[in-house]
């Protein structure tokens, strides 16, 4: 962003300034041509690249719609919209190294089925590392390699080329990855569907028939297991009802697994004038922020999200969290309604035929401080509470800021911390893992690339003023076999 | 949906890349014109281009800025096509070390430069200057931000120069006056 030198002001302000000038088009001199449609075509080409690069949300999360369409992306983004800040090494598991950088721990390894089969097609090929499964989902970890330079593969799911059991399911899920080099991509997907629960094992079948931009035939076939992650798991099914303004709720099953915690709820939407392609249609108290029995907030991994008929208007979803250590006496929920800061997204029909979503959106008041050195920096967090910055140093390349968050939600209060420079531009945060000590769940690290000593930085957070946090519609789950 | 002139701001807005689009579609004509005008024929046909790239960018990230209401996005786009092209002429007299007489004549007379204003006074210092008689902010915002010659403005405004200088002598005179208790630090 540039700054406009003389008054110090910022871009945007100044543009603010400009809704009071009346700059006619008489004022400037004529031009000999028009200008061509392809020269237009060329600008919005460059346009949208540049666009894509900037919102480029690496956490996709999407959700299935039962009628209308097939498959319905919706990009998830605001608070913790992680990207990756450099290139990761492998290690193993695709899977563990993802879902360690965003600090979803999770014992991944240790269930991972090793597929390790890799397809060629015109000079793309596409490697299936590693899988889990257990009775509510399949984990994929993959890789793709190139001979030439590989670009906008943020996005590119495999559970549209996905067959169980040889047939085609809804499915939700997320996905997320990362360029190690220009011609490698790792991600992993985690999807969201009827796995069959007759027997410990089933069939998987990915045709599939397209990487980015590159056409071709990627097909593979194994069996994966349910088995071990299932045995492994603990299953509540309390049975809660819970009445929402916009719906009524059940919480069908709470599973404990060494890889995550899970809720799945289904319920009725009581919006009578439902529209399929309207993500609030189905119900909009969609994030559950979760308290365990000693009031720890669980970690959020993926929450919303399901499936919708919106001929019954019921739906079902799921929320995610951070697998647990020990499994709590009973869970404490807040359901909360989230305005995204921006966003949007596309549905996509069996035709492949795209059609963008909007979304409403709301941007929060941002709260921020100039990093002047003198420590604790306080940033008010509006009703939600506050953050205390208590050091920030600079050390082997890298900025590490430590910080407790005190209020109603401390760790979806604590995600929320950026920095940036004097020209607005967000400084990468090199990993999301900010609980680092289970024993003091309230205090937090940050790590960033390493700030310039001799220039100036503004640490900020925003009033959340775009959730809705409904401590009026608080719920216990009960934990009992 | 159709895009239209009464819906593609929303859109932008919503982030929705097709109203980019539309922008691209009916606006790169007064934008060019802009550019080529500020520019002149001395730069390649490719920074150009590249300019207004970034005029539409600007329009995408700063829709915010735009107010419905206030503004008439046509003037708006034009502002911010002029006031790009300024600093990217800025920018390449710069890189290159070219003495060129326009660059000069862009911090002429009162250097805006008496004015700094703290990061922190940004919000006291827009209040003020939304605070001005309509009139004179638009010479203001003409004068300092869009580097337009004084007799320019009086030619738009129909006025004698030194009406201008009037003006625009109130405007740094306010500024003053509100912004001085604040911090002390205005010149």
């Amino acid at each position: 962003m540039m700054n406009n030198k003389d008054f110090n002001l910022k871009e945007n302000d100044v543009y603010k300034l400009f809704n009071g000038v009346k700059l006619e088009e008489s004022e400037f001199n004529a031009m000999d041509e028009e200008i061509g449609t392809l020269q237009k075509e060329r600008i919005k080409k460059n346009l949208n690249k540049k666009i894509k690069t900037k919102t480029d949300f690496k956490l996709l999360k999407y959700g299935s719609i039962a009628v209308a369409v097939s498959l319905i992306t919706i990009t998830s983004i605001g608070m913790a919209s992680p990207a990756f800040a450099d290139n990761i090494s492998i290690l193993r598991s695709i899977t563990q190294t993802l879902n360690d950088k965003f600090g979803f721990y999770g014992e991944y390894i240790k269930y991972s089925q090793m597929v390790n089969k890799s397809v060629t097609n015109n000079g793309v090929s596409l490697t299936i590392n590693e899988v889990l499964a257990d009775n509510s989902k399949l984990i994929i970890g993959y890789t793709i390699k190139s001979d030439k330079k590989i670009k906008d593969l943020e996005v590119s799911g495999l559970s549209r080329f996905l067959k169980i059991n040889g047939k085609i399911l809804e499915s939700s899920g997320s996905a997320t990855g990362n360029y190690v080099n220009d011609y490698t991509y790792i991600g992993t997907e985690e999807i969201h569907t009827s796995i069959p629960q007759s027997a410990d094992s089933f069939n998987v079948d990915l045709n599939v028939t397209d990487i980015g931009d590159i056409k071709g035939n990627w097909n593979f076939a194994f069996s994966t297991s349910t088995k071990e992650l299932s045995k492994n798991s603990t299953i509540f099914t309390p049975n809660n009802k819970i009445d929402l303004p916009d719906s009524s709720v059940t919480v069908d099953k709470v599973d404990f697994s060494p890889i995550d915690t899970s809720i799945f709820l289904s319920g009725i939407s009581k919006n009578t004038n439902t529209n399929s392609k309207d993500p609030n249609a189905m119900f909009k108290y969609d994030y559950w922020i979760a308290f365990d029995d000693k009031g720890v907030e669980l970690i959020p991994k993926s929450l919303g999200g399901g499936e919708f008929n919106s001929n019954t208007n019921k739906f079902s979803s799921e929320m995610e969290y951070v697998s647990t250590k020990t499994i709590p006496k009973y869970l404490t929920i807040i359901p909360c309604k989230i305005i995204p800061s921006a966003g949007g997204g596309v549905s996509t029909d069996k035709n492949g035929k795209e059609t963008p979503i909007t979304i409403e959106t709301k941007k929060p008041k941002e709260i921020s401080k100039i990093i002047d050195g003198v420590y604790p920096i306080v940033l008010s967090q509006g009703d939600m509470g506050k953050l205390t910055i208590n050091e920030i140093t600079t050390k082997n390349n890298i900025t590490t800021v430590r910080y407790t968050a005190e209020g109603k939600a401390p760790y979806f209060q604590a995600m929320d911390l950026l920095i940036k420079d004097d020209k607005g531009n967000d400084i990468k945060i090199k990993n999301y893992n900010i609980r680092k000590d289970e024993q003091k769940p309230n205090e937090f690290t940050k790590v960033f690339e390493a700030l310039d000593a001799n220039k100036k930085y503004t640490i900020y957070t925003n009033d959340f003023s775009n959730v809705e946090f409904r401590e009026d519609l608080k719920f216990n789950i009960q934990l009992n076999k | 949906m159709i895009l239209n002139e009464n819906n593609f701001i929303n859109l932008i807005k919503k982030k929705n890349t097709k109203a980019l689009d539309f922008v691209v579609d009916n606006y790169s004509n007064l934008v060019f014109k802009v550019l080529h005008s500020v520019l002149n024929l001395s730069f390649h046909s490719q920074y150009i281009e590249e300019c207004a790239n970034d005029v539409f960018l600007s329009v995408w990230n700063n829709i915010e800025s735009f107010d419905e209401e206030k503004g008439n996005f046509k003037y708006w786009i034009t502002a911010i096509a002029k006031y790009k092209a300024i600093d990217y002429k800025r920018k390449m007299f710069k890189q290159s070390n070219t003495e060129c007489i326009d660059y000069y004549t862009l911090s002429d007379e009162v250097n805006p430069e008496d004015i700094i204003i703290s990061k922190e006074n940004r919000e006291e210092l827009l209040k003020t200057i939304n605070d001005m008689k309509e009139e004179d902010r638009e010479i203001f915002i003409r004068r300092y931000f869009l580097y337009e010659k004084v007799e320019d403005i009086a030619k738009i405004f129909g006025v004698d120069r030194n009406v201008i200088d009037k003006r625009l002598s109130r405007g740094r005179k306010s500024l003053k006056v509100k912004l001085m208790p604040l911090k002390g630090e205005l010149i």
